[in-house]
């Protein structure tokens, strides 16, 4: 009877003996990746959380910890507001319209149109190039005495159109969105090509046998085979918008705006140029917060649609 | 078999991570920095002395422009004192700024750097005690009979000097000679006559623009600034509004701005879209003839002088006052040399500092590195530009005298309200008077935080 009774102990402690020890090797991988990130992520980050309470100026031996002073300037602070402002139409515009021009460019390429290579390699070049070349290649394109955009305007009689584009107001954010779009829908093409590349055909035969026109096939077939891909994408650029940095302060030559500030930037000439590192850090926060919050919110909702359409 | 497998590997791995995070490899180059060897005694972090009681010291910089010159002076410091190495890092101004005081704070920058010497950048070291005071080494050296008084007036925070001026800068505007005589156009004598010249130069039907003003970057703004509010205020006013002594929202202000950011754009002084042109795109309307003058500073002076980047020649005149008289000139000191708090070789840096500062080097910084010392240089023997010529007697005749560039002595986050505000007053989307209050504000919101420095005599 004890022999009996033992030998099934003795297997499930051998088995969980055994999945643990089998871990082991996974562990002792995984270990020293969680270090770095530890060291390069989340010690910054918990740094940064501390700072925001203290009026460091980055140079100081002592921190001073002032509370919830930040913060409370913070909301009594224009330039952040205006900041805040800038990215909410940089996520709106810089996150809808690369998605909608590379789905739309992806689906006629995935439909074996002719030099579907080249496409893909052209559309996705921008891509590779950094975010200050960007900057510098744009800021001539649109300088506004020797750029080719004032130069067709002007030669096709459309002089009163021509402008400072960096140097208005009313044009400069828009201006730098637009270089910072065409820097970036060549990734999203890419993946929405690879996206497409995992469609059920089956589906879209039967949707055209049951008499579904292209559009509709686009709209009922495809696009929800493509949501998580979508959601992915969305909320991925959406961190983007709010990180917002390298490509407005290239075209800006390191001193943007108030029509062209975003955050990120403010953040760096509060911190670095005013010596205030402690409301920076505020500032920071304030992105983070925006950041988790919006991300949160597009993939609950994809989740919940998803939820409701099973 | 499979299991020591798994652990060889895992050993293995760790192993190699424990390698990659291993002490300091003793590389003395910075994230930023163009590091450059001076000798052939190693590249080790400044400190560590080497056989033969050798000292090796740390030296940033920002003479990208000159670099084989300081090469050429480092090597002949190093001669007369061999038993010093110099290691030379060399920056712009916007990449050492946030780096110098991260690398001060970790004990692993230079011991010496050559930085702007103002509040918001050198005072905001050395009230963090990341540099160290000086006054000794006045004294021991005999600076202070060498560099000219108002410099170490101008590094002096909370009773203590920190910095040993290097460079002179002043304010005027650069004309195209050839164009002016070609054209018949007279050097303005007075405030209107400005305007009308800018309105003479667009209506010539010759294409050039009157001045080659371009703000793209935002802080030009500063210097036309400062040209017109010291013509408005004289030398002693504007140390008073400086100082917080005298509002900044009052007519004078407002006017002072009125009559270059609006009524000389809407004269047709400047550029199409200067908000959007870049600094380098002015300096080359100008040297490529396309813009007959340039309101500017004396930093310009090697580029506009160099045969290799122009082929036209210029001289200099200072903006004049509303109504006509002596204009008064912003003058103020650029860059300088600091030290760092942890050095542990002062004494050689000191030695260092006082060669860059000897008579000898006078005539080197004017001819080799475009540079007005902090220091009277006799020009008479120099082989140099008329302008270098031209700048180096006004510094000497006028350095007790001259203006203020306001910008290198108002609070960063008042020169950011400046700076944001003139761009807007120039794009019409701001007023004078608003720009005034907003000043006024700034001012105050400085003077409660305690970073405004007194300059009033």
């Amino acid at each position: 009877m004890a022999a009996t009774m033992s030998a099934p102990v003795a297997r499930e402690r051998s088995a969980f003996g055994y999945k643990i020890k089998g871990q082991l090797g996974s562990i002792g991988f995984v270990v020293p990746a969680f270090l770095v990130y530890a060291v390069f992520v989340l010690w910054p980050f918990l740094n940064t959380i501390y700072l925001s309470f203290t009026d460091w100026d980055g140079a100081e031996q002592t921190k001073n910890w002032v509370g919830l002073e930040n913060y409370r300037d913070m909301l009594d602070d224009s330039a952040v507001w205006g900041a805040l402002k800038h990215n909410i139409i940089w996520i709106v515009l810089g996150t809808f319209v690369p998605i909608f021009i590379s789905l739309v460019l992806a689906t006629v390429v995935w439909s074996k149109v002719k030099g579907t290579t080249f496409f893909r390699v052209v559309y996705f070049m921008p891509v590779v190039l950094a975010p200050t070349v960007v900057g510098v290649v744009w800021r001539w394109i649109y300088h506004p005495l020797f750029g080719p955009i004032n130069k067709v305007l002007d030669a096709i009689g459309l002089d009163s159109i021509s402008r400072g584009w960096l140097g208005d107001p009313d044009t400069a954010l828009y201006a730098i969105l637009f270089a910072a779009i065409w820097a970036y829908f060549g990734f999203a093409f890419v993946i929405l090509t690879a996206a497409l590349g995992n469609i059920d055909d089956s589906l879209i035969e039967a949707a055209t046998l049951d008499g579904a026109n292209a559009v509709q096939r686009f709209f009922h077939v495809i696009i929800p085979q493509l949501a998580p891909v979508l959601t992915m994408l969305t909320a991925f650029t959406l961190i983007n918008g709010f990180n917002v940095f390298d490509i407005v302060w290239a075209m800006t030559l390191s001193a943007p705006t108030p029509d062209t500030e975003v955050l990120a930037t403010y953040v760096y000439e509060t911190a670095f140029n005013q010596s205030k590192v402690g409301y920076g850090s505020a500032v920071t926060m304030l992105i983070t917060v925006l950041s988790l919050v919006a991300s949160f919110l597009v993939i609950y909702l994809r989740e919940r649609d998803s939820e409701v359409a099973s | 078999m499979k299991r020591v497998r798994r652990v060889v590997v895992s050993a293995a791995v760790l192993a190699l991570i424990a390698s990659a995070c291993g002490g300091d490899d003793g590389d003395s180059s910075e994230a930023g920095g163009e590091s450059t060897e001076s000798s052939a005694a190693g590249s080790e972090e400044g400190g560590e002395e080497a056989s033969g009681d050798k000292v090796e010291i740390l030296f940033w910089d920002q003479f990208a422009d000159a670099n084989d010159a300081m090469e050429a002076v480092i090597a002949d410091f190093e001669a007369a004192n061999p038993n010093i190495d110099v290691t030379r890092e060399s920056y712009t101004l916007e990449t050492m700024t946030p780096v110098l005081r991260t690398a001060l704070d970790s004990g692993q920058g230079p011991d010496l750097a050559y930085f702007n010497l103002g509040p918001a950048d050198a005072g905001v070291l050395a009230n963090a005690g990341l540099i160290q005071p000086l006054d000794d080494a006045y004294a021991q050296y005999g600076w202070d009979d060498r560099i000219y008084s108002w410099t170490k007036a101008r590094s002096t925070y909370d009773g203590q000097v920190y910095g040993v001026g290097n460079e002179l800068e002043f304010l005027g505007v650069y004309y195209n000679t050839a164009l002016f005589e070609e054209n018949g156009w007279a050097v303005p004598t007075s405030w209107e006559d400005f305007l009308s010249l800018c309105g003479t130069i667009s209506d010539s039907g010759t294409g050039i623009f009157p001045t080659a003003f371009s703000n793209g970057p935002g802080w030009p703004v500063f210097h036309q600034f400062s040209m017109m509010m010291n013509n408005q205020f004289g030398r002693d006013g504007v140390a008073e509004l400086i100082s917080g002594d005298t509002a900044w929202d009052n007519p004078d202000t407002v006017a002072s701005i009125q009559r270059f950011f609006v009524d000389a754009n809407e004269a047709g002084c400047f550029p199409p879209e200067v908000n959007a042109l870049a600094y380098e795109d002015g300096n080359a309307l100008l040297r490529s003839g396309e813009a007959a003058m340039l309101p500017t500073g004396t930093w310009q002076i090697g580029e506009f002088s160099d045969p290799e980047q122009t082929d036209q020649t210029f001289e200099m005149f200072f903006l004049p006052p509303v109504g006509g008289g002596e204009p008064v000139v912003p003058g103020g000191l650029g860059s300088g040399w600091i030290v760092s708090s942890s050095t542990e070789h002062p004494d050689e840096v000191m030695q260092f500092i006082d060669f860059l500062i000897s008579e000898e080097m006078g005539p080197r910084w004017i001819t080799e590195f475009s540079r007005i010392p902090a220091y009277a240089v006799d020009t008479a023997g120099i082989d140099t530009t008329e302008l270098n010529k031209f700048a180096i007697d006004i510094v000497t005749g006028q350095a007790d005298t001259m203006g203020y560039n306001i910008d290198v002595l108002t609070p960063a986050g008042f020169n950011a309200v400046l700076q944001d505000g003139l761009g807007a007053v120039i794009g019409g989307s701001k007023s004078p008077e608003d720009l005034a209050s907003e000043l006024q504000d700034a001012m105050d919101e400085a003077v409660a935080a305690g970073e405004v420095i007194d300059i009033t005599p």
